[in-house]
C-alpha cells in the first residue's frame, strides 16, 4: 500500500498535543528561522526542529525528502551569491561588459537560506507526521476557517488513493492490451501515457457531480457554520506551555539579532 | 385518507434535463403514505434516478434542469422553497455509485458526517455510529480508512451513513447492486427491522425484482418517464409479457406460472411471487420428467489453465487466496462465484498476469504465467474490467478496438479486417465513429469487450460485466459470450447474478475466503443449499422452487416447462 498522508501513527507527546498549539509552534519555527542569516546560527534552529522530529519518532519516514533537500542545498549555495553581495571577494568572472563577483559572505548567506528552508521543512513534516487530517480540520474549524473550505481540503485526502488506484487499473488494462507504458524513450512513454488521462479525468468529473449530490443529501452546512464534531481536540497545560515557549523563543531570537546583532552575515538582508 | 398521512406527494411533475431532447419525467403524479414500502422498477433511462433525486430536493435546488413543472411536497414542504439541507434529514437517499458517496477518510467519520451536520452531541453521534455500523455488518471497522474497503463494504457504509441520520424516508437507488445475494438480502432485512421499530417509509429502485416483489407494498413501473403500471406486486407482476418486453425480469416463479397459464389454460388472474405461494399453487395433475444429465466430464479435454497451490496476499497479513488448485480446459464456459471479498477478482487477475501471486504456479497453455509479461499474457488471456470506463481511452469506437492491434504492429489491412470483424460480432457497426465515452453503459461494455476480442485471445475473462445493466442488456452480452465460446474460446465470467450462471454456464466454481468451496455443474452446485449459504450465495428462484417441489434441480424456467407432461 502506498502512503498518501504524512501522518505516522505513533503515540508520542507531540501526537497528543492540540493541533492548534502545534500550528503556533510551526509558525514560530518559521519565524525563528528568519531571525539569523549566519549558517551556523541557523543550523542551531534546524537542529531544534530535528530534535522535535526525534521526539515525534517519525524522522525515519522522511527519507523520501532527502534528495530534494540535498539539491536545495546545492542550488541555494550556488544561486544566492549572484543576488546578495557582501565585501570579501573570493572570485570574479570577467565578462565583456560587466564583472560578476562572488563574495565570501554571500556564499555563506546562501548556505544560511538553505538551512532556513531545512528548518522550516523539517518542522512542517513533523507537524503533519503528528497531526491527523481529521484533527486538523477540527482545529481549523475552531480557528474560524469556513467549514466548506476545510471540507474541500480534507476530501482531497480521501480521493487521492482512489484516483491513484484507478490510474493503476487503467494502466494495467492498457498493458493487458499490449500498450507498453514502461519501455521506450521519454517522449514515447509520454505519448503512450497521454490517453490514460482521459478515463481518469472523465471518471473524476463524473464523480465530482455525484459527490455534490451525496454531500448535500447528508445535510451539508445544514446549520450554517454551526455543527458538531465527533473527534474532539483538547487544549491542555502542555499546549499552553508549548505556545508560550515558542513565542518567547521567537522574541528572544529576534532580540539577539536586531538589537544585539548576533548571527548575521549580511546585516542589510533578512 | 388525510393529507397528513402522505409523506411525499408529486403533482403532475415534468422534468427535462439540460441538453436532452425528451422529458425525463412526463407528468408524474404520485403519493407515498407514511410507513409504506414503494418499489420503483423500469428499464435504464426510464427516469427512476431522476425521480429519486427529486424527493430530497436535489432537483431543482442543486441539480439544475432545463424545465421543471409541477410540485413535489415532502412532509408538507414544497421542495422548491426549501433547501436540500432542510429536506435531507427527512429523506435519506443512497445512490448506486458508492465511490462518490464516501468522502471522508475513515469509516466512523463517514458515518458521523450526517449527525455532525445535525449538530448532535459527541455521545449521540457515537451511539448512532455504533448502531448503524452494527446494522450493516461493519462493526470492528470503525478506524479503517475508507479507501481500503472492498466494494461491498463501501456500499454498506453508504447505507450506514444515511441510516445514522435517522431519516423518515429512506430511498435506495440501486444501492445494493454490487452486493452479493446474501448481502442484498441483509440490507433489506436491516431496513425491514427498522421499519418495525419506527415508522419509516422505504422507496427502492432495484433490478432484482424477486426482492422488490417480496418487500414492497406497492410497485410503480416507469417507462420513458411515465408510470405505466401501479399497484400491488401481484397486480404489477401479472403483466409478465409487457415487463419482459421492457427488458425487466419478473420473479422466476411468476414467469413460470404465467407460461403455465398460457400453455395449460389454467385461467389464473394473478401469479405467485414467492416460492411458498408457487408450491401450493402448482397444479397437481402435472408430472415432471427428471432433468437432463450433465454434459460429459470436462477432465478429458486439453488444459488451458492449470493452477497449482496458488496463494496471494496484498498486505502480507491477510491471504486473499489460500491454496487454489484448479484446471480449466480449452473451450469451457465457467463462472467464478462467491461473496464480496472471496477472492474471485484476485484469482482472475492472477490468470491474466495483472497480479503475480505470492506463491504457487499458474500455467497458461503449458507456459508459466509468472514468467511472461502482462503484454505477452494479454495476447492469450483477455480481461474485461468491471468498469468499462477504465478500459476506454480512444476518441472513436474504431480506434479503441484497433488500439491493441496497433501495438502488435500488424499490417494496416489486417487491423482493419479484425476491427470490422469485431464490430460485426458485437453488432456495433453503426457506432464505429462515435466517442466511446458518450455511449450508454451497455454499449461501453460492448466496446470494452471488443477491444479485448480484437487481440484474439484464446481465454476471455469477464469481470462482473453485467453490473448496472438491465436483464435485457445482460442477456445480449451473455449471448455474445456464448457465440465466442462456440468459436472455441474459453470463457471465465465473474458474477453475482445466479440466474445467469444457471442458464449460461456449464461449470461454476464457488470461492469462499480465498479457497475453492465447490466446483462442478451449476445443477449440482445450486442443489447444495447449506454450503451455499455459508458462501453467501442464493441459488436462482426457479432452482430453489424445483428442489422443493421435485428434489430435482432445474436451471431455467424454460427447462422446467420443457420437462412437464400432463
Amino acid at each position: 500500500m502506498v502512503q498518501f498522508t504524512l501522518y505516522v501513527d505513533k503515540n508520542t507527546f507531540l501526537h497528543r498535543l492540540d493541533p492548534r498549539s502545534k500550528l503556533v509552534w510551526l509558525v514560530c519555527v518559521w519565524i525563528w528561522a528568519l531571525a539569523f542569516n549566519n549558517p551556523i546560527w541557523v543550523s542551531f534552529i534546524f537542529i531544534i526542529s530535528v530534535g522535535f522530529g526525534l521526539l515525534s519518532k517519525s524522522l525515519s519516514k522522511f527519507g523520501f525528502a532527502i534528495y530534494g533537500l540535498i539539491s536545495l542545498f546545492i542550488m541555494s549555495a550556488l544561486m544566492w551569491p549572484f543576488f546578495r553581495h557582501g565585501e570579501t571577494i573570493i572570485y570574479a568572472f570577467y565578462l565583456p561588459f560587466t564583472t560578476i563577483t562572488v563574495e565570501y559572505e554571500s556564499v555563506l548567506y546562501g548556505l544560511a537560506v538553505a538551512m532556513r528552508l531545512y528548518a522550516m521543512i523539517t518542522a512542517s513534516l513533523v507537524f503533519f507526521a503528528t497531526t491527523r487530517i481529521e484533527d486538523l480540520s477540527v482545529a481549523l474549524y475552531k480557528l474560524k476557517i469556513p467549514y466548506g473550505l476545510i471540507f474541500g481540503i480534507t476530501t482531497i485526502f480521501r480521493f487521492i488513493p482512489t484516483m491513484y488506484g484507478e490510474a493503476q487499473l487503467i494502466t494495467l488494462a492498457q498493458e493487458a492490451r499490449g500498450v507498453d507504458l514502461r519501455r521506450g524513450s521519454l517522449i514515447e512513454k509520454a505519448k503512450n501515457a497521454a490517453p490514460m488521462i482521459t478515463p481518469l479525468f472523465v471518471t473524476t468529473l463524473r464523480r465530482a457531480g455525484e459527490l455534490i449530490m451525496a454531500v448535500e443529501s447528508r445535510g451539508f452546512l445544514m446549520g450554517g457554520e454551526k455543527r458538531s464534531f465527533y473527534y474532539e481536540i483538547n487544549f491542555g497545560i502542555a499546549d499552553a506551555l508549548l505556545i508560550i515557549l515558542s513565542i518567547a523563543a521567537a522574541i528572544f531570537f529576534h532580540y539577539l539579532r536586531w538589537v544585539l546583532g548576533y548571527g548575521v552575515m549580511l546585516p542589510q538582508y533578512l | 385518507m388525510s393529507e397528513e398521512e402522505n409523506i411525499i406527494e408529486l403533482k403532475n411533475v415534468w422534468i427535462k434535463h439540460r441538453g436532452q431532447e425528451d422529458f425525463a419525467l412526463k407528468g408524474i403524479s404520485l403519493t407515498v403514505k407514511k410507513g409504506e414500502t414503494l418499489g420503483i422498477i423500469g428499464p435504464t433511462g426510464a427516469g427512476k434516478s431522476t425521480l429519486c433525486i427529486l424527493l430530497n430536493g436535489l432537483i431543482p435546488n442543486i441539480v439544475r434542469v432545463e424545465k421543471f413543472k409541477g410540485k413535489v411536497i415532502v412532509k408538507g414542504m414544497n421542495t422548491k422553497k426549501h433547501k436540500v439541507s432542510e429536506l435531507a434529514p427527512i429523506v435519506g437517499v443512497v445512490f448506486q455509485d458508492y465511490e462518490s458517496q464516501i468522502f471522508r477518510t475513515n469509516v466512523e467519520l463517514e458515518v458521523a458526517f450526517g449527525p455532525e451536520n445535525l449538530g448532535l452531541t459527541r455521545e449521540e453521534i457515537e451511539d448512532r455510529i455504533k448502531t448503524s455500523l452494527h446494522w450493516t455488518r461493519l462493526t470492528g471497522l470503525e478506524k479503517r480508512y475508507t479507501h481500503e474497503l472492498s466494494g461491498g463494504q463501501k456500499q454498506r457504509l453508504a447505507i450506514a451513513s444515511i441510516l445514522a441520520m435517522e431519516p423518515e424516508v429512506i430511498v435506495l437507488d440501486e444501492a445494493t447492486s454490487d452486493l452479493d445475494p446474501i448481502g442484498k438480502y441483509e440490507i433489506y432485512k436491516v431496513v425491514e427491522e427498522l421499519m418495525k421499530k419506527k415508522e419509516i417509509t422505504l422507496i427502492m429502485v432495484d433490478h432484482h425484482l424477486d426482492r422488490v416483489a417480496e418487500i414492497a407494498d406497492r410497485i410503480i413501473v416507469l417507462n420513458q418517464g411515465e408510470i405505466v403500471y401501479e399497484g400491488t406486486p401481484k397486480d404489477v407482476f401479472s403483466h409478465v409479457d409487457e415487463l419482459i418486453k421492457m427488458g425487466l425480469r419478473p420473479p422466476q416463479v411468476t414467469e413460470l406460472f404465467y407460461k403455465l397459464d398460457k400453455k395449460y389454460n389454467l385461467g389464473m388472474k394473478s401469479y405467485p411471487l414467492s416460492i411458498d405461494e408457487a408450491l401450493s399453487a402448482f397444479p397437481k395433475n402435472l408430472k415432471i420428467r427428471p432433468p437432463p444429465a450433465n454434459n460429459p466430464d470436462v477432465e478429458e479435454g486439453e488444459p488451458a489453465i492449470e493452477i497449482r497451490d496458488v496463494w496471494h496476499t496484498y498486505d502480507g497479513v491477510n491471504w486473499a487466496l489460500r491454496g487454489i488448485n484448479l484446471r480449466i480446459n480449452k473451450g469451457e464456459f465457467l463462472a467464478l462465484i462467491g461473496n464480496n471479498g472471496s477472492g474471485k477478482t484476485t484469482l482472475a487477475m492472477s490468470i491474466n498476469g495483472i497480479i503475480t501471486p505470492t506463491k504457487g504456479s499458474i500455467k497458461v497453455f503449458g507456459e508459466e504465467a509468472t514468467r511472461m509479461t502482462v503484454k505477452e499474457l494479454g495476447q492469450k488471456v483477455g480481461y474485461v474490467f468491471q468498469n468499462p470506463d477504465f478500459q476506454l481511452v480512444s476518441n472513436t469506437v474504431y480506434d479503441e478496438i484497433a488500439l491493441g492491434l496497433k501495438q502488435l504492429k500488424l499490417p494496416k489491412d489486417e487491423i482493419d479486417r479484425r476491427v470490422k470483424d469485431v464490430l460485426k460480432t458485437l453488432n456495433i457497426e453503426e457506432i464505429e465513429k462515435e466517442d466511446p465515452f458518450f455511449l450508454n453503459k451497455a454499449n461501453r461494455q460492448r466496446v470494452a469487450v471488443g477491444s479485448v476480442l480484437a487481440i484474439e485471445p484464446d481465454i476471455i475473462i469477464l469481470d462482473e460485466p453485467t453490473t448496472g445493466l438491465t436483464p435485457g442488456e445482460t442477456r445480449s452480452i451473455l449471448n455474445l459470450a456464448i457465440e465466442l465460446n462456440k468459436e472455441g474460446k474459453t470463457i471465465i465470467i465473474i458474477t453475482h447474478d445466479m440466474w445467469l450462471v444457471a442458464e449460461y454456464t456449464q461449470r461454476a466454481i464457488v470461492l469462499n475466503n480465498g479457497q475453492i468451496l465447490m466446483d462442478g455443474h451449476p445443477r449440482d452446485i445450486f442443489a447444495k443449499l447449506d454450503l451455499l449459504r455459508n458462501a453467501f450465495i442464493e441459488p436462482p428462484q426457479i432452482s430453489r422452487f424445483s428442489l422443493k417441489l421435485t428434489k430435482n434441480n432445474y436451471l431455467s424456467v424454460d427447462e422446467f416447462i420443457n420437462h412437464l407432461e400432463e
